[in-house]
């Protein structure tokens, strides 16, 4: 059953031998005039200069978890879709009413994250609703 | 799951799942509660939550009241999936009553803390769905599916206090020692399902009996069955799994520490009930495991409470202790062990809400829950005081308080068990325990240094602190009113599984 | 053509269980222990998918397959709770090292 497997070691070694031929032909043939903005990594697009820690806004935190939360939850959506046309009739009624469930579900977290202002780029929830609040004297301090 | 035919190749759902709606109404009303708390504090200024409050304790009610009428049914349904009987019952009845009580007392420590956030009213109630659905399942998925309910809720409840290093700490730490034990739970979950097809409960009892000894089926059942057993001791926090408690229960504002402290030992030992029943046939392997497991929590749980200088701390060192007192009857694993643990389970969660809710008052004077801030409680608030006195009490297991009888199941059924060493080593520890629940209860009745003004009790943190002092003393003077249907539960539970039915 | 064994399987899930298991343990990080965890989850995942390919009845298969679909959900859920947490601690403290939060331990 090794034997099932050189097909792939073929593809890889085929694909080596193309990528070696190509970036050694161009080093080879290709005339060289180098120019400050040819020899920085990117030719196009951001500098790579400044430290690599850099600081995101936290909206791109906030959006990016609301996505996968609602990616991964649509992907219960598809073995619904796959087996829907084969069920028998009373079956499908069935099928249906759970999905809506799920969907109504789905809606009302949407609909949350709308209303307290998830969503908005410009008006962020952390600058509209947690104003720096009178702090609350810090718990368990030896009085 | 619909049930699923094999022809050509491809899966044909035909038949739809038979459903006892009846059985599941309990569930039902308590999610539409939480998502109709979600709705409707969208739409309150912020800050009013009296609405929040008084829609999730009719919730509540309608929940238990169709839980109630579930009493003395047996069935399982949705394909197994959900099951009903009188251990789940009881179990769906203590929690949704912790959660109440809860409701009862959180809206002024939220007040007092400037904590307005209203989203803590739909947490508490989602992560009771969790604990419901974790104690109605031998299905290890539906339970796994609750676990993480309950937990992704806590996480979210113990990092409330959002201004709050300390809150956030404890948040982090629970989330992450949380997440790892779900995956150790989840590895035990996928090991039963290769050496089973199955991740139900009851099939290891199947499992092992099928399975010769040294093949890779009953290699794969035992790292399952031990998988599952870290993972639930993380849960339920016994030694030594336990690290994460301490600074949890202390970090966690005061009242999130009250749910979770009730609530999860409830759902956790709930599982662990079903767990020993469906691997009763591999006790020899497992026992001397929890047997370990039951007598570190009860010493170093109760040695470690001794020295601590902060209430809440103390009473999470307890409530290691506590699981360990509990595990005790695991390890028996007869009748009165089981129904000893259900008994037990109610009266903590009591114990446990109402000692958490007398916390909950520092919260005036700074949130300092040190022994020395308690000092002198009774000539604040002198409700406050007797209440905590009786709880405590109840907690070292004093007769004729519902503790003690907890504490004496436990101890016969170790007997009963053959388990010397374990019912003398509970015995000892629970003295030990008596002398710091003792110490706490003289603090509060010291006249403090300088004078004090009075404070004033809420209606519903003392219509709470009523109940839990009521219940503790009813259940110390009628325990019978509860061990005789949990004896009748577990040994119903014990010839259905024995039986190999689902 | 025949298939890769489940034994392959099993040990690559294993070994991935194993690497998340020592890593939440040394690591620092949480954001790197939380990948650990999350190792962990997908190698119960590549277990119940492994053991889903050779259970006799379509009915067990389906199960596996019902599993690692709701394992990917909670993953997700965890993922928004838990770097939701890790938000609020780095917005408190500029640091999330969990050798230096450490408050609670007097």
């Amino acid at each position: 059953m090794v034997y099932d497997y050189v097909p792939i070691a073929l593809l890889m070694g085929i694909a080596l031998v193309i990528a070696a031929v190509m970036v050694g032909g161009s080093w080879l043939l290709g005339p060289r005039r180098p120019t400050p903005a040819k020899q920085s990594p990117y030719e196009c697009g951001m500098t790579p200069v400044g430290s690599a820690r850099e600081r995101f806004p936290i909206h791109f935190y906030l959006t990016a978890m609301l996505f996968i939360i609602f990616d991964v939850e649509v992907a219960f959506l598809y073995p619904f879709f796959v087996v829907l046309r084969e069920l028998p009739p009373e079956t499908r009624a069935f099928a249906l009413g759970v999905v809506g469930v799920f969907t109504f579900l789905l809606v009302i977290g949407f609909v949350y994250e709308w209303k307290k202002g998830a969503l908005e780029w410009e008006d962020p929830v952390e600058h509209r609703r947690l104003k720096p609040e009178p702090q609350p004297a810090p718990a368990g301090e030896q009085p | 799951m619909p049930a699923i035919r094999y022809t050509h190749g491809r899966m044909e759902a035909t038949v739809r799942p038979e459903i006892e709606w009846n059985a599941l109404l309990p569930l039902m009303s308590l999610i539409a509660t939480a998502t109709l708390v979600l709705l409707v504090e969208m739409f309150l200024p912020r800050g009013r939550h009296a609405p929040l409050i008084v829609i999730g304790l009719i919730g509540l009610a309608l929940a238990g009241y169709f839980q109630i009428s579930l009493w003395q049914t047996s069935l399982t349904t949705f394909e197994n999936l959900w099951r009903v009987d009188t251990i789940s019952s009881l179990l769906t009845l203590a929690i949704l009553g912790a959660t109440a009580l809860t409701l009862l007392f959180s809206e002024e420590y939220l007040q007092q803390r400037d904590l307005r956030y209203g989203e803590f009213y739909p947490l508490l109630l989602f992560a009771s769905a969790g604990a419901v659905i974790m104690v109605s399942s031998t299905n290890l998925m539906v339970v796994f599916l609750g676990l993480e309910v309950l937990s992704l809720a806590l996480y979210v409840l113990a990092g409330l206090a959002r201004y709050e290093v300390r809150s956030e700490e404890s948040a982090l730490k629970y989330f992450l020692l949380g997440a790892f034990a779900s995956a150790f739970f989840l590895y035990g979950i996928a090991m039963l399902y290769g050496a089973t097809g199955s991740v139900d409960l009851m099939a290891i009892a199947r499992g092992w009996g099928n399975s010769a000894p040294g093949t890779a089926t009953s290699a794969m059942l035992i790292a399952s069955v031990a998988l599952l057993l870290v993972g639930l001791a993380f849960k339920a926090s016994l030694v030594p799994f336990h690290m994460w408690t301490p600074d949890v229960y202390q970090g966690a504002p005061t009242i999130a520490t009250a749910y979770m402290s009730a609530v999860v030992k409830v759902a956790v030992f709930g599982v662990l009930i079903r767990f020993v029943e469906g691997a009763a046939g591999m006790a020899g392997l497992w026992a001397p495991i929890l047997w370990w497991l039951a007598a570190l929590s009860m010493v170093v749980g109760n040695l470690l409470a001794l020295v601590q200088r902060d209430a809440k701390r103390m009473l999470a060192y307890s409530s290691i202790a506590h699981a360990g007192y509990m595990a005790v009857g695991l390890v028996s694993l007869n009748a009165t062990g089981l129904s000893g643990i259900l008994y037990y389970l109610v009266a903590y969660s009591l114990m446990s809400v109402g000692a958490f809710a007398v916390l909950t008052v520092m919260a005036r004077a700074g949130d300092a829950t040190t022994i020395e801030a308690l000092r002198g409680l009774y000539y604040r608030q002198p409700f406050a005081a007797h209440a905590m006195a009786v709880l405590l009490v109840s907690l070292a297991g004093i007769p004729p308080t519902a503790g003690f009888w907890g504490k004496w199941y436990l101890f016969v059924a170790s007997l009963e068990a053959g388990q010397v060493l374990l019912a003398i080593l509970l015995a000892l520890t629970s003295v030990v325990g008596a002398a710091y629940y003792l110490g706490l209860v003289f603090a509060l009745y010291t006249p403090p240094r300088e004078t004090v003004e009075r404070w004033r009790m809420p209606a519903p943190m003392a219509a709470c602190l009523l109940a839990c002092v009521l219940g503790l003393i009813l259940l110390g003077l009628a325990p019978s009113w509860l061990t005789a249907p949990a004896r009748q539960a577990v040994e119903a539970s014990a010839t259905r599984v024995s039986s190999g039915l689902p | 053509m025949e298939s890769i064994p489940l034994n392959a399987y099993l040990t690559l899930s294993a070994f991935l269980f194993a690497m998340g298991a020592v890593g939440v343990a040394l690591k620092r990080n949480p954001i790197v222990m939380f990948m650990c965890i999350e190792l962990m989850l997908n190698a119960a995942n590549l277990a119940f998918l492994a053991f889903a390919r050779y259970q006799p009845t379509v009915q067990e298969q389906v199960a596996g397959h019902i599993f690692a679909l709701f394992v990917l959900g909670v993953a997700a859920a965890e993922v928004a709770v838990g770097l939701g947490i890790i938000t609020v601690i780095f917005r408190l403290r500029e640091t999330i090292d969990v050798d230096e939060v450490n408050l609670l331990r007097e």
